[in-house]
């Protein structure tokens, strides 16, 4: 099935790609069913496209490969509404953005949280508050790559 | 807007199964607790409008912009 984006043009996506979002996403709670799909050209991103709108494209990386250290605490509730139980693997992914300045950014506070066996997801609001929505992942250019090798150089 | 005097212990409804209850009162900050259906989100204002706005913009994200994020995230190994 094609799936009509503003930036990615038409998009395939199989069925065992989709997914339903029961409260949508914050700020667009209109927008319930979606497909997250794997694209060569940005792995390890993927790409969560809603069905209904064309111009609703976040890109999503899997949690761990942000943070070794991210274990959100899953409240009981949010569980519950994605049909999950204690048993069940949960996936973790956070939305990605990239700002201004070409920075690489990662939502952490509010992390989308797929049970695969049901395929129901909802975004979670964190209440550890050590976790920001603009997680810093990576710069965007060379000179900001550099920065942290010329600061161990003025150490030695 | 609707203003409502409550005192400690006592509550507001909200429709048949929304309750706001005042557990606390204490100098400028008031203690609320809150019983809503599970698929009622509750979440402070301003931690919800910052996630809102992370998230309109990240749904603008250009496929250009995160191919190079991508091509750095791969060279760090992370993939």
């Amino acid at each position: 099935m094609q799936i009509r984006t503003r930036t990615l043009g038409a998009v395939e996506a199989t069925p065992e790609s989709f997914l339903t979002l029961p409260e949508g996403l914050i700020g667009y709670d209109d927008q319930r069913e979606f497909a997250l799909v794997a694209s060569e050209d940005h792995a390890p991103f993927r790409w969560l496209l809603s069905f209904g709108d064309p111009d609703v494209t976040f890109p999503l990386l899997p949690a761990h490969l942000v943070s070794d250290e991210y274990h959100p605490a899953l409240a009981a509730s949010d569980a519950r509404a994605i049909g999950a139980v204690a048993s069940d693997a949960l996936e973790i992914y956070v939305i990605a953005a990239v700002d201004a300045e070409g920075r690489l950014t990662a939502n952490m506070r509010a992390p989308i949280v797929l049970n695969p066996q049901s395929r129901l997801a909802r975004q979670v609001v964190l209440s550890d508050g050590r976790w920001t929505v603009d997680h810093l992942v990576a710069h965007g250019n060379a000179a900001s790559q550099e920065a942290p090798a010329q600061r161990t150089r003025q150490a030695a | 807007m609707l203003v409502l005097g409550r005192r400690t212990g006592e509550n507001i409804r909200i429709g048949d199964d929304i309750k706001v209850i005042v557990l606390e009162v204490r100098g400028g900050q008031i203690k609320l607790g809150i019983e809503a259906p599970l698929d009622v989100q509750v979440h402070r204002e301003e931690i919800y409008e910052r996630i809102q706005r992370q998230n309109r913009r990240a749904a603008g994200t250009m496929p250009t912009d995160l191919r190079e994020a991508a091509r750095l995230l791969r060279q760090n190994g992370r993939s």
